[in-house]
C-alpha cells in the first residue's frame, strides 16, 4: 500500500463524505451499483454519465457523485462537476480539495494551485491541502519545491503524519531510497506518531531497504519481524520472496511449515508455503499444502489456487471437478471469478458439453457480465468455430481489455489463416504480459508464417531467455537464423540446446539441417550418428538422415533408411519429403513427381510436395508446367521465395502481367525481398510503366546497394528515364563490383555509346566479343552494338 | 405610376441586396486581410502521414471530413515536420525554432522559461488559451503548458476492474467542449487539441474496415480521428464561433511502414516520416487551393500570429504562410531542417537532415557519419542513396547542412534534466518509448 493510499484513508474520508444523493438520481445510482456488481464497465460509465449529467443540489451529493465518477476513471467529469459546484460554494473546503485533487489528476496542476490559493490555514484539512500543493509542484516538475512545502508543513502542523507519508512516497518515486528510509525511521522514533502506522512503517522500511540495499539487507529486517510473529502473511510473503531470490527456497519452505504447525489458524500461510515449494521444485509438497489450505478454509482463494495449480500440471479435468460444487461465497466478485474459472477449466479439459451447460448457467445468472462473451468465444474456438469466436472476442475486447482476451482473439484469427491480424493480437497480449509464453509462441508462429524472420529470431530469443526449457523456441530460432543466412549462430545455439536436452530429437535435426545447408553434410551425418539408438529410430531423425545421405551421394543407403523407418512407423511428412527429394536428386524425376502427388493427397495442407515438384520442373526449363504447383504451394503457405519463383516461372513463360502480380505478392509477404523488387522493376519497364519501374528498382537498391545485378537494373532505368549521367556512374560502380558480368558490361557499353563516348563503348564491346561463345544470349546484341559503332 | 413603383421597387431591391454582408463579395485575399483577431484552433493528429489522406491523393475513404475541408480551404501539399519525435517536433512548432536552435533533444529535455511559445504571445495579446492533449512527451513538466490558461491532459485513469476508455478522441473532444463552454466570448480563443489515436492505431471495431493488419488498423484510426473534425466544427457552430475561427490541421510527424526499412517513427529523419498534412480552414469557404511550395511546421506559429494580427517575433525562424495562401507561389521551396539526436527508440539512428525541396541530404551523427543523398524528383521515398553518384550536388547540400549545424543553441530555451514523472514514464513505455 502506498503512502498516498494510506494518507487518503486518513484524510479523504472527511473530504469525500456524504450520501445526499437526490431521489431523482437514485435510479442512476442503482444502475451504477448493479453495473459495478456485474463488472460491466460500459453500463457503469453510462450510469455515471447520467448521474453526472446535472449538478446535484448539495455539495455532499456532488462529492459523492464525483467519487463514483473517479472510481470508474471518469476523472475529467468529476473535475468539472467539482469546479462548477465550487464556483457556487467557494467557501466549502471539501469542494476545494476535491477540485484540487482532480485538477492534478487531469494534468492541470496549475489549476490545482489556483484552487488552493487562500485555503484557510486553520481548516481541518489544511495539512492535506499542503500535500496537494506539493503534488501539484511535482507535476510541474518542481520536485525540490514540493519537498520544501512538505518540510515546512511538517513544522507547521501538530499532526504532520500526512505530510511525512507523502514525503516518503515522493522520495521513493524519485528512487531516493535513503532519504525515504530516513523519513520512515524519523516517524518510527516519534512517540507522537499514531500507533496505526506502526505496522505499515515496518513493512515500508523493509521495502525501502530492499530497494536501496538488496534482498539480503531486507531479509535481516524480515527475520526480526518473523521471529516476533510468524503468523503474519505479509511478512511471510516478503520473506519468502527474498529467500527465493537468494536461492534459499527450501529454507523458506521449512520455516513456513514450522509456522503452520505453530499457527494452524494462519491459513493464509498455506499459499505462501506452496509458492516456496514450487520454487524449490517440490511440486508434490506444493500440492499437499494447497489441499490442506482448502481443507482448513474452503474459500474462493484457496480453491482457485489449487485449481490453477492442477491445471498447470496438466490435470484440467481434476481442477474442473474441484470447482464442480462451489461453496457458498458471499462476495459477488469472487463468486463470479470462481464460476468463470470452473467453466474455463472444463473447456481446457475438453469436456465441452459440460462446459456449454455451465456457460448457459453463467449466462442466466450474470447476463450482462462481459466474461460471458469471452467464455462463449472460448467454447466456439474449442468447438472449431474460429470465425464466430473472433467476432465475439472483437466485441468483448472493448469491454474486457485484457491480455487473455487478446490472446484468444489471436488464436481465433490464426485458426482462420489471418496471420497478420493474429500477429498484432499476440504481440499486444505479450506486451501486456511479457511472461506469457503461449502468446509469444503464437507470435512466433505467425511471424514464421509471414516470413518475418528477423522478428521471429528476436521473439524466439526472448522466449529462450524466459523459458529456456521450451524446445520449440530453439527450433524457431534456428529456422529464422537459417532463413536469414546466419549459420554460425545457429550451430552454437543448437549445440547448447542438445547438451541441455539430450533426449529431444528436434535440436539435433535442426542442427543437421543447418550444417548440410552450409555444405557440411558429413558433419551433419556425424551429429545424427551421435543420437542414442532409441532416438535414432524416430521418424524426424530418419528423414533427416536420408536427406543427408542423399546429399553425400549415398542414395541407396538413404532409401534403405526410409524403407526401414516406414516399416516400423507410420509415414510422416518428413519421411515423404525425404523420399521426394531423393527421387529428384537421383534423376528419377517422373517418379518424384508421382511421389509428390501422393504426398499432397495424403496431407492436403502441406505446401512442400508442390514446391518440390515446381522446383524440379523449373530446373528442367519446364516453366509453364511449374506454374500450377507453385500456385498450389503458395495457396497453402505464404512464402516469399515461392512467390518469387512463381514470378520467374511466369515471366519465363511469357506471362508478364501474372509475373508482376506474383512479384508483388512476394514483396507483400516479405518486404525485405530484393529479388522480386528487381525483377518487378524490369517487368514493369517492359510494360511501359517506367516511373513505377524506377521506384521499384530504387527500393531494391535501398535494400541491396552492393548487389551488381540490382545496380545494373537501376542504372538501366535511370538511363531510360533520361538520367544518363547518373546511370553511367552507377553502371561503372556495378562493373567495379562485378567485372565478369557480361550484362553489366553490355549495358555500360551502350550507355557510353549514347553519351558519345564511342571509344570506351567499343573497347568494352570488343572485350565482350572476345569472351562470349557463339550461343551466348548476348552474342547477337553485342554484334549489333559493335556494328552500330563502325 | 406602375413604372414609378417598379423603379422604386427595383431600387429598394437593390438596396436590400446591398444590405447583406458586403465582405461575402470580396476576394478571399481581401476577406483574409479583414480578419480581426479570429479564434484560432490548432488540431494536431499525432503520427499522421500525409500521403494516406484523401487530400493528398489516397484512394480509400479514410478522411472524408478532411477532404471536405480541403475542398473549401487551403492544402499545403508539401509540409515537413522538423523531427520524427513528438517532443522535438512540437518544440519546433510552438517556438518556430529549428531543433538545432531550441536544443530540446533528449527525453529529459524540456522547454525552459527562456522559450517563447506561441501560446504565450497570443495570451499576451489578449487571447484566452487552452489545450487538451494526451502525449506524455508534451506533459506540463516539460514546459509545453507555458502560455496556456488551461492545459488539460485527460489521462487514461485505470481502476482495477475497469480499463479506461479507448480511444482517446472522445475524451479530447469532451474536454474541448467543456473548455469552449467555459470560454468568455469577449476574448478571442486559441485552442490546441492533440489527438493520439492514430499514434496507437486505435479505433472502435466498427471503423476497422481497412483490413485486419497493421496498415488497416492505422487507416481505421485515421478514419476515426477524421470524424473528430466534424465534431469540432459542430462544437464551434453551436457556440456561433465558426465564422470567426481559423482551424489549422497538422501533424507532428508521420509513420514509416517499411520506408527506409523502418516501421514507426523516431527511428530516423528521412523525409517519408517527416511528410505531414497541413490544411487551413478559414472562417469563410474558398475555392480549393493547393499550395505546391514546400513549407515547414515551424511556419505554423508565425502563420497563426499573422492571422491574429499579432506581431511575429524577430527570433522566429519560420515565416508566415499567409502570403502563400492566395496569389502566385514563389518558385523557391522553403528549405527545411530536421534532426533526431537521441536514442528515443533502442535502434534510433541519430541524424540531421536538410531538404531544399528537390534534394535531401541526411547525415548520420554517429561515428561513421554516413551520408545519404536523394533526388526527390524521381525518388520521393528516399530509397536510393546516390551520394557517390552526384558528388557536385552532394557538396552543395553539405554546405547548407554544415552552415545550419554551426548555428548554436539559443540560451534559455532548453531546460535539461527534467524529471520524468514515473506515471508518465509508465505511460510512455506503454506506447513504446523508454524501452
Amino acid at each position: 500500500m502506498s503512502a498516498r493510499v494510506l494518507a487518503c484513508t486518513l484524510a479523504s474520508a472527511a473530504v469525500l463524505t456524504g450520501c445526499g444523493v437526490d431521489r431523482e438520481d437514485r435510479s442512476a445510482r442503482e444502475r451504477f451499483d448493479q453495473a459495478v456488481e456485474d463488472r460491466d464497465p460500459v453500463r457503469a460509465r453510462a450510469a455515471a454519465v447520467d448521474l453526472g449529467r446535472e449538478l446535484p443540489d448539495t455539495p455532499e451529493a456532488v462529492i459523492e457523485v464525483a467519487r463514483l465518477l473517479s472510481e470508474i476513471g471518469e476523472m475529467n467529469r468529476a473535475h468539472w462537476m467539482l469546479r462548477e459546484a465550487r464556483s457556487r460554494h467557494p467557501d466549502r473546503v471539501d469542494l476545494t480539495l476535491g477540485l484540487a485533487e482532480t485538477s492534478i489528476r487531469i494534468g492541470d496542476a496549475a489549476g490545482a494551485l489556483a484552487a488552493l490559493e487562500g485555503f484557510p490555514e486553520g481548516a481541518q484539512q489544511a495539512a492535506y491541502a499542503e500535500v496537494l500543493r506539493a503534488r501539484a509542484h511535482v507535476e510541474l516538475g518542481k520536485f525540490e519545491e514540493a519537498l520544501a512545502i512538505l518540510e515546512r508543513g511538517q513544522e507547521r502542523f501538530e499532526e504532520p503524519s500526512l505530510l511525512r507519508l507523502e514525503r516518503i512516497d515522493l522520495l521513493e518515486d524519485e528512487r531516493r531510497f535513503e532519504e525515504a528510509l530516513s523519513t520512515v525511521r524519523e516517524i518510527q522514533e516519534d512517540p507522537t506518531a499514531p500507533d496505526t502506522m506502526y505496522d505499515w512503517l515496518a513493512l515500508k522500511e523493509i521495502d525501502l531497504v530492499y530497494a536501496a540495499e538488496g534482498p539480503e539487507a531486507s531479509l535481516a529486517l524480515l527475520d526480526v519481524l518473523w521471529a516476533e510473529d510468524s503468523s503474519s502473511v505479509e511478512v511471510a510473503t516478503r520473506r519468502t520472496s527474498r529467500l527465493v531470490q537468494l536461492t534459499r527456497a527450501p529454507e523458506a519452505l521449512a520455516d513456513l511449515s514450522a509456522a503452520l504447525e505453530a499457527h494452524p489458524e494462519a491459513t493464509g500461510l498455506y499459499a505462501v508455503a506452496a509458492r516456496a515449494a514450487i520454487a524449490a521444485g517440490d511440486l508434490d509438497t506444493a500440492e499437499a499444502l494447497l489441499r490442506r489450505h482448502v481443507e482448513s478454509d474452503a474459500s474462493a482463494a484457496s480453491l482457485r489456487n489449487l485449481a490453477l495449480f492442477l491445471n498447470q500440471r496438466g490435470r484440467s479435468a481434476e481442477a474442473a471437478e474441484l470447482l464442480a460444487d462451489l461453496p457458498e461465497i458471499s462476495d459477488p466478485a469472487q463468486r463470479i471469478e470462481l464460476h468463470y474459472l470452473a467453466i474455463a477449466l472444463r473447456i481446457e479439459a475438453g469436456d465441452l458439453a459440460a462446459a456449454r451447460h455451465s456457460v448457459e448457467e453463467f449466462g442466466r445468472e450474470y447476463p450482462r457480465n462481459p466474461r460471458l462473451g469471452y467464455l462463449q468465444a472460448r467454447l466456439d474456438l474449442a468447438e472449431g468455430n474460429a470465425e464466430a469466436a473472433a467476432a465475439k472476442l472483437s466485441e468483448v475486447l472493448t469491454r474486457l481489455d485484457r491480455p487473455d482476451v487478446k490472446h484468444l482473439l489471436a488464436v481465433a484469427l490464426e485458426r482462420q489463416g489471418d496471420h497478420a491480424g493474429a500477429e498484432v493480437r499476440y504481440g499486444l497480449a505479450a506486451q501486456e504480459n511479457p511472461q506469457q509464453i503461449p502468446s509469444l509462441l503464437g507470435l512466433l508462429r505467425t511471424l514464421e508464417a509471414q516470413g518475418k524472420w528477423e522478428r521471429a529470431a528476436d521473439v524466439a530469443a526472448r522466449v529462450i531467455r524466459i523459458a529456456p526449457a521450451d524446445p520449440s523456441a530453439y527450433q524457431a530460432l534456428a529456422r529464422a537464423q537459417i532463413a536469414l543466412d546466419r549459420p554460425d549462430e545457429v550451430e552454437t545455439l543448437l549445440r547448447g540446446h542438445m547438451a541441455r536436452h539430450p533426449g529431444l530429437p528436434g535440436p539435433r535435426v535442426a542442427l543437421s539441417f543447418a550444417l548440410r545447408r552450409q555444405g557440411r553434410a558429413a558433419e551433419a551425418l556425424a551429429v545424427l550418428d551421435e543420437a542414442e539408438a532409441e532416438q535414432a529410430r524416430r521418424a524426424e531423425l530418419s528423414a533427416e538422415r536420408a536427406v543427408v545421405l542423399g546429399q553425400l551421394g549415398r542414395v541407396s543407403e538413404a532409401f534403405d533408411v526410409l524403407e526401414a523407418t516406414e516399416a516400423a512407423e507410420p509415414s510422416t511428412r518428413a519421411l515423404r519429403h525425404a523420399r521426394i527429394y531423393l527421387l529428384f536428386a537421383s534423376g528419377r524425376g517422373e517418379e518424384g513427381l508421382a511421389a509428390a502427388e501422393r504426398a499432397a493427397e495424403t496431407s492436403g495442407d502441406d505446401p512442400a510436395p508442390h514446391r518440390m515438384s515446381a522446383d524440379f520442373l523449373a530446373s528442367r526449363g519446364r516453366f509453364e508446367e511449374a506454374v500450377a504447383p507453385y500456385r498450389r504451394a503458395l495457396d497453402r503457405a505464404a512464402d516469399a521465395e515461392v512467390a518469387f519463383r512463381l514470378g520467374v516461372a511466369l515471366e519465363r513463360s511469357g506471362r508478364d502481367p501474372e509475373a508482376i502480380a506474383a512479384y508483388r505478392q512476394a514483396i507483400e509477404i516479405d518486404e525485405k525481398a530484393v529479388g522480386p523488387r528487381n525483377n518487378l522493376a524490369l517487368a514493369l519497364s517492359r510494360t511501359g510503366a517506367t516511373r513505377e519501374a524506377l521506384e521499384m528498382a530504387q527500393s531494391a537498391y535501398a535494400r541491396a546497394e552492393t548487389d551488381p545485378v540490382v545496380m545494373d537494373t537501376l542504372a538501366v532505368l535511370y538511363i531510360e528515364s533520361g538520367l544518363s549521367r547518373r546511370g553511367v556512374a552507377l553502371l561503372e560502380k556495378a562493373r567495379r563490383s562485378d567485372s565478369e558480368s557480361g550484362e553489366i558490361a553490355y549495358h555500360l557499353a551502350l550507355a557510353y555509346r549514347d553519351e558519345a563516348r564511342r571509344d570506351e563503348a567499343r573497347a568494352l564491346l570488343m572485350e565482350l566479343d572476345a569472351r562470349l561463345g557463339p550461343g551466348h544470349a548476348l552474342r547477337e546484341p553485342v554484334d549489333a552494338a559493335l556494328a552500330s559503332l563502325r | 405610376m406602375s413604372k414609378c413603383f417598379a423603379l422604386v421597387s427595383t431600387a429598394v431591391a437593390l438596396a436590400l441586396a446591398g444590405c447583406g454582408d458586403a465582405s461575402d463579395d470580396l476576394a478571399p485575399e481581401a476577406r483574409l486581410a479583414r480578419l480581426n483577431r479570429p479564434n484560432l484552433v490548432l488540431l494536431i493528429v499525432d503520427t499522421l502521414r500525409a500521403d494516406w489522406l484523401e487530400p493528398y491523393g489516397y484512394s480509400e475513404p479514410v478522411s472524408p471530413e478532411l477532404q471536405s475541408w480541403a475542398s473549401r480551404g487551403i492544402v499545403f501539399e508539401r509540409a515537413l515536420a522538423q523531427s520524427s519525435w513528438t517532443k522535438m517536433s512540437m518544440a519546433s512548432l510552438f517556438t518556430s525554432l529549428w531543433p538545432r536552435t531550441h536544443g530540446v533533444e533528449l527525453s529529459t529535455d524540456g522547454l525552459g522559461e527562456g522559450a517563447l511559445l506561441l501560446a504565450e504571445i497570443l495570451r499576451d495579446a489578449g487571447y484566452a488559451t487552452a489545450a487538451v492533449q494526451s502525449n506524455g512527451w508534451l506533459e506540463q513538466s516539460f514546459g509545453f503548458q507555458q502560455g496556456f490558461d488551461h492545459y488539460v491532459f485527460p489521462r487514461a485513469w485505470s481502476v482495477k476492474q475497469f480499463s479506461s476508455a479507448w480511444p482517446h478522441r472522445d475524451r479530447v473532444l469532451e474536454e474541448a467542449s467543456r473548455l469552449l463552454e467555459a470560454h468568455d466570448p469577449e476574448r478571442p480563443l486559441f485552442l490546441y487539441l492533440h489527438f493520439m489515436d492514430v499514434h496507437e492505431y486505435a479505433s472502435p471495431p466498427e471503423f476497422r474496415t481497412f483490413g485486419n493488419h497493421e496498415r488497416g488498423f492505422y487507416l481505421a484510426a485515421i478514419r476515426w480521428v477524421d470524424e473528430a473534425l466534424r465534431h469540432v466544427q459542430e462544437m464551434l457552430a453551436e457556440r456561433d464561433m465558426l465564422e470567426d475561427t481559423v482551424v489549422v490541421f497538422a501533424s507532428d510527424h508521420g509513420e514509416a511502414f517499411g520506408e527506409n526499412q523502418a516501421y514507426g517513427h523516431a527511428y530516423n529523419v528521412f523525409s517519408p516520416v517527416l511528410r505531414v498534412p497541413l490544411v487551413v480552414k478559414l472562417p469563410f469557404d474558398v475555392p480549393a487551393r493547393r499550395v505546391r511550395t514546400q513549407v515547414r511546421n515551424i511556419d505554423i506559429a508565425p502563420t497563426l500570429l499573422d492571422l491574429a494580427g499579432v506581431a511575429i517575433p524577430e527570433g522566429f525562424e519560420g515565416s508566415s504562410l499567409v502570403p502563400l495562401m492566395f496569389g502566385p507561389e514563389p518558385e523557391v521551396d522553403r528549405v527545411s531542417y530536421a534532426s533526431l539526436r537521441a536514442h528515443i527508440m533502442l535502434d534510433s539512428e541519430l541524424q540531421t537532415a536538410v531538404n531544399d525541396g528537390s534534394w535531401t541530404l541526411v547525415r548520420n551523427l554517429d561515428e561513421d557519419g554516413e551520408e545519404h543523398l536523394f533526388d526527390l524528383a524521381v525518388d520521393p521515398r528516399e530509397d536510393a542513396n546516390i551520394i557517390d553518384l552526384e558528388p557536385d550536388r552532394a557538396d552543395q547540400m553539405r554546405k547548407l547542412l554544415d552552415a545550419h549545424e554551426r548555428t548554436g543553441t539559443r540560451a534559455g530555451v532548453n531546460r535539461e534534466d527534467v524529471r520524468i514523472d514515473p506515471k508518465i514514464a509508465e505511460r510512455l513505455r506503454a506506447v513504446g518509448y523508454l524501452q
